[in-house]
């Protein structure tokens, strides 16, 4: 391999591992929403981070406390399912676009919405590391539905997940049968 | 370059690797699950490992049998629409996080549902093959709605082909061409 | 093969992966802003798109596409879920999945069509595009979408896509001084 060759290696094996790395950091925020983990929410920003939903501006550091109880005011259950990816990176920053599509379970667990939208980011490298500068969030379609039959579910045993450390997704090593709660 | 910087690289790229590999064997059973395909969905699990969904606890070579007869009673359609990942990795063990939207057309009538949840996983590399060895299933929510534009006059105009239960789907087509539709329109 | 060799091949195969789900994930972003120009660039010249009884060259697949999204809707957004990929030297053969998500034209209801999309790719110069492209349609469900309307919704000031580059997501750098289009 000359000189040349291994320096396209390098660089192509950097910007692999920056694409994995934004993903993730993107990944993990979307597991802090739905474990109310504040610590996991708050590691994806900068200090000096910033978070836009609509009115709510909130500084990196306060985004993770204004969201647990936005969420806790809106529904008792929620998850944040992220699709379509488009990254581009120019040095130290990051311009990314993720699909997001949130479902959320009504209080009283009726009825259930789903609300499709994107985040649109900024994010930049530090000593190696990738968070968010700024994050905008858009909504774009919604759906309302009936969640009542939730309660079949849990004739079949089905657990759900939970705010805290006790949701089974933070057991090590996973295994069958440890407690979890169920519908 | 030293045999130090290849070894680190190597490391890193083996490590890229074995993210995609173990995305890819969540995706495998989503689609093993859609296409009933028992000899793919089987392929993610170890001979060993086991499978929960709610009380359904089957041992992985047994779950394409439970699955496809669970499907095929209630469900005329469905896709598994595997989501963003988080996963860790120590030596030949992974845990990982897989959200996952499932959508479901029922078989009577003109409804269908929405389900969403995670499917949390241990995974162990043997022979350099990642599979499933604990799979656990949460379900965090679900809604119903209404299917009834499967069957309107405007979208069977447009003649959209459908998913099929076998090899007839299109995703198994090679080469992929226009020239042969072996699937059914709806 | 030599650790070096290993290397370049697992690289190349990487970069392949991910240069293919990136024209995927584009493709999907293009839909849903509109964007002639980039939704073109997914396709080779020669490249063909079905979608049911609509067959389209690959050159004339934006025009129609978003002559029908505006027929049916007036926001949406294409969610790639599942993608299965298997590449032989310059065709690569791959699945993915696809959640769509529309805002009926009268804002009050929605669909989400649920379907896949099965393509043919091929690298040309080191390009991967889509050579054909063929789409399935698995399931759908449709609901209220009224909380769109809600003036409880409205007041939190949330950003609205657009199918223009006003869109927040085209913004470089991204600001959040940058107007938007709210609900």
């Amino acid at each position: 391999m000359n000189e040349q060759e291994r320096e396209e290696l390098q660089r192509d094996i950097a910007y692999l591992k920056d694409r994995q790395a934004i993903l993730d950091c993107v990944s993990r925020h979307a597991r802090g929403h739905d474990r109310h983990d504040s610590e996991l929410i708050t590691s994806c920003y900068w200090e000096d981070g910033i978070d836009e939903h609509g009115n709510a501006i909130n500084a990196g550091p306060r985004y993770a406390a204004w969201v647990n109880e936005d969420h806790a005011k809106a529904s008792i259950l929620h998850t944040h399912n992220l699709s379509t990816h488009n990254c581009e990176i120019d040095g130290d920053v990051a311009h990314c676009e993720t699909y997001v599509i949130v479902g959320l379970l009504d209080h009283g667990g009726q009825s259930a919405r789903l609300i499709s939208g994107r985040y649109v980011d900024r994010l930049e490298r530090r000593k190696g590391e990738w968070k968010i500068a700024l994050r905008r969030s858009i909504v774009d379609v919604a759906i309302a539905g009936d969640a009542s039959m939730i309660t079949y579910l849990g004739d079949l045993g089905y657990t759900h997940g939970t705010w805290d450390r006790s949701d089974p997704s933070y057991v090590r090593p996973l295994e069958i049968g440890t407690p979890g709660v169920k519908w | 370059m030293t045999a130090n910087d290849i070894e680190q690289l190597s490391r890193d790229v083996q490590y890229l690797m074995d993210r995609l590999a173990i995305k890819d064997c969540a995706v495998r059973h989503a689609r093993g699950c859609d296409r009933y395909d028992s000899e793919l969905l089987a392929s993610a699990y170890h001979e060993d490992g086991v499978d929960e969904h709610g009380d359904a606890i089957n041992p992985g070579p047994k779950y394409p049998e439970w699955v496809n007869a669970a499907h095929q009673e209630r469900f005329l359609t469905h896709t598994h629409n595997v989501l963003q990942q988080v996963c860790e990795i120590k030596g030949d063990v992974a845990h990982c996080e897989t959200y996952v939207i499932g959508m479901f057309k029922d078989k009577e009538g003109a409804t269908s549902r929405f389900l969403y949840g995670r499917y949390l996983d241990r995974l162990e590399r043997r022979n350099g093959e990642w599979r499933i060895m604990v799979r656990r299933s949460p379900v965090d929510g679900l809604l119903v709605g209404d299917a009834s534009m499967l069957t309107s006059p405007a979208f069977i105009r447009q003649g959209y082909v459908k998913g099929m239960k076998d090899e007839r789907d299109l995703s198994y087509q090679r080469p992929l061409t226009l020239s042969e539709t072996p699937a059914d329109r709806w | 093969m030599t650790e070096t060799e290993t290397l370049r091949r697992n690289v190349r195969y990487l970069k392949d992966r991910l240069a293919i789900l990136d024209c995927i994930a584009r493709h999907a972003r293009a839909h849903d802003r509109h964007d002639e120009a980039l939704l073109s660039s997914t396709y080779w010249e020669d490249g063909t798109d079905e979608h049911g009884n609509a067959i389209n060259p690959g050159p004339k697949y934006a025009e129609w596409a978003n002559a029908v999204h505006a027929a049916g809707s007036c926001l949406h957004t294409h969610n790639i879920t599942c993608h299965t990929c298997q590449i032989e030297g310059d065709v690569a053969h791959c699945e993915s999945y696809v959640i769509v998500a529309l805002l009926n034209r009268d804002e009050s209801t929605s669909r989400f069509i649920s379907g896949r999309y099965v393509d043919r790719l091929e690298r040309r110069g080191g390009e991967w595009r889509i050579a054909l492209r063929r789409s399935i349609v698995d399931t759908v469900i449709a609901g209220d979408a009224s909380m769109l309307k809600n003036p409880l919704f409205k007041e939190m000031g949330y950003t609205r896509g657009t199918w223009d580059e006003a869109d927040i997501s085209y913004d470089r750098p991204l600001a959040l001084e940058t107007p938007t289009r709210k609900w």
